[in-house]
């Protein structure tokens, strides 16, 4: 019988321990289905929900699970597919709605920040409007200056807006979950390459929190603000600095709106040092903000001028001849960091030298291969 | 099945067909046609293989227009 009982203990603990790993895409799908099977009320909209590869295969096979009149694979009609997502919204839905490429939403833009934005506050708070919109972003191959932008900053200038960039898979679950009990408008933009990024996702349904940035790695020589696929560039640099003892501080900015920098300013008041390493451009980017929200209240914390790392002030181009310039590789990240850190010469080859040995050698604009998992 | 679910979708294939009940196929007039596509694919993947890449400088080149 104690035997029986201890083997009954040590199997809960092991069940308990036992980590499920299953990449973004995977957890996205997961929490659609698993939140249009609790809600009957939770509609999906998209243009190519329904073909073979469903977004990533974030929507595959749920227009078997569910009636066409709650997976609609809507016609290629932006603003009219989100003022119809607006209007079930109003009416007591809740409407996922998802755009393949973020390009695709900049057809919807009024609908979305005149109409979902602001429901809420020119009715005094009586519509709520409980629409998702996913969008993807970033860089792919062959995507080129129309299909692979970064626009997250052009939504987290509309105040009404919720815009949210995961990194882990464990967050494409759980945010996605909170995006759809929100009562109001929530964002989120997934980097392509994020989609297969794996980690520990729990089976059961759970929410993440979307009210601030998370600390992934605690440190004391530089704060580094980063997000999405960019936090696997900064992790791979962190792991090479540890072995030279540079400990840096990685803030998963996770919430671009609204904006807490409370963590940020905690950290930076710690390291005196900050480096925002964004998936958009540079110029106007969520970097500026960062550092302007910070300035205004602290003007003396940095010993270091901060800096950005972002795209370049130019559309994005097609030709691998030119994203390998175009998009900040390991080396400019790194060379960025140290900069800022009190290194010398010799250590700084070092440094460089190590990165460029661990470097894999794999095609230019396809996901790094060391960057999968799990996280 | 997939596939094969998916080749029958096909718009041009549908088109053809289309025209084929209309009595409008007019077969030496789509071999041309197949033909001059399958020329203007081949001669831009020569392009495309044989080009080099551009120079770095060219990524500012017509961003603005002065």
């Amino acid at each position: 019988m104690i035997i029986f009982l201890k083997f009954l203990h040590y199997k809960k603990m092991f069940m308990l321990n036992k980590k499920r790993i299953i990449s973004a895409s995977q957890a996205i799908l997961e929490a659609t289905d698993q939140f249009m099977k609790k809600d009957s009320n939770l509609v999906l909209m998209g243009e190519g929900i329904n073909d073979p590869k469903g977004i990533f295969g974030t929507t595959s096979n749920l227009s078997k699970k569910y009636s066409k009149n709650r997976v609609i694979e809507s016609p290629i009609s932006e603003n009219g597919i989100t003022g119809i997502a607006i209007g079930l919204a109003i009416n007591n839905f809740k409407v996922l709605l998802i755009h393949q490429r973020v390009e695709f939403a900049l057809l919807s833009i009024e609908q979305i920040f005149n109409n979902a934005a602001k429901s809420f506050y020119v009715t005094n708070g009586i519509h709520k409007v409980p629409l998702v919109i996913r969008m993807v972003i970033g860089r792919g191959w062959g995507q080129g200056p129309a299909h692979s932008q970064s626009l997250e900053t052009v939504f987290s200038y509309v105040p009404g807006l919720k815009v949210l960039i995961p990194s882990s898979a464990y967050d494409a679950k759980g945010m996605l979950v909170s995006a759809l009990r929100d009562p109001n408008p929530v964002l989120i933009l997934e980097h392509r390459w994020f989609h297969y990024v794996t980690g520990n996702v729990p089976k059961k349904i759970y929410q993440s929190d979307i009210t601030k940035p998370k600390i992934i790695s605690k440190g004391k020589d530089i704060t580094v603000v980063t997000s999405s696929y960019n936090v696997y560039e900064i992790i791979f640099c962190s792991e090479i600095l540890k072995k030279f003892n540079i400990n840096l501080e990685i803030i998963d900015l996770r919430v671009l709106r609204p904006l807490n920098t409370k963590p940020i300013i905690q950290s930076v008041k710690k390291t005196r040092k900050l480096i925002i390493f964004e998936t958009g451009n540079k110029i106007y980017g969520i970097g500026a903000e960062i550092i302007a929200s910070i300035l205004e209240k602290y003007h003396d914390v940095f010993d270091f001028p901060p800096s950005r790392i972002g795209l370049p002030d130019s559309p994005t181009p097609s030709t691998r001849g030119l994203a390998k310039v175009y998009y900040p590789n390991s080396i400019d990240i790194m060379k960025a960091i140290i900069k800022q850190l009190n290194v010398n010469v010799e250590v700084k080859k070092k440094i460089i030298s190590l990165l460029i040995s661990k470097l894999p050698s794999h095609e230019i604009d396809v996901p790094n291969p060391n960057f999968k998992g799990p996280f | 099945m997939k596939l094969k679910k998916w080749l029958n979708d096909d718009p041009i294939e549908n088109f053809l067909k289309y025209l084929k009940k209309k009595k409008q196929y007019d077969k030496k007039k789509i071999e041309v046609i197949k033909n001059e596509i399958a020329v203007e694919i081949k001669k831009s993947f020569d392009f495309a293989i044989n080009d080099n890449f551009p120079e770095v400088s060219s990524l500012q080149k017509n961003v603005y227009a002065q």
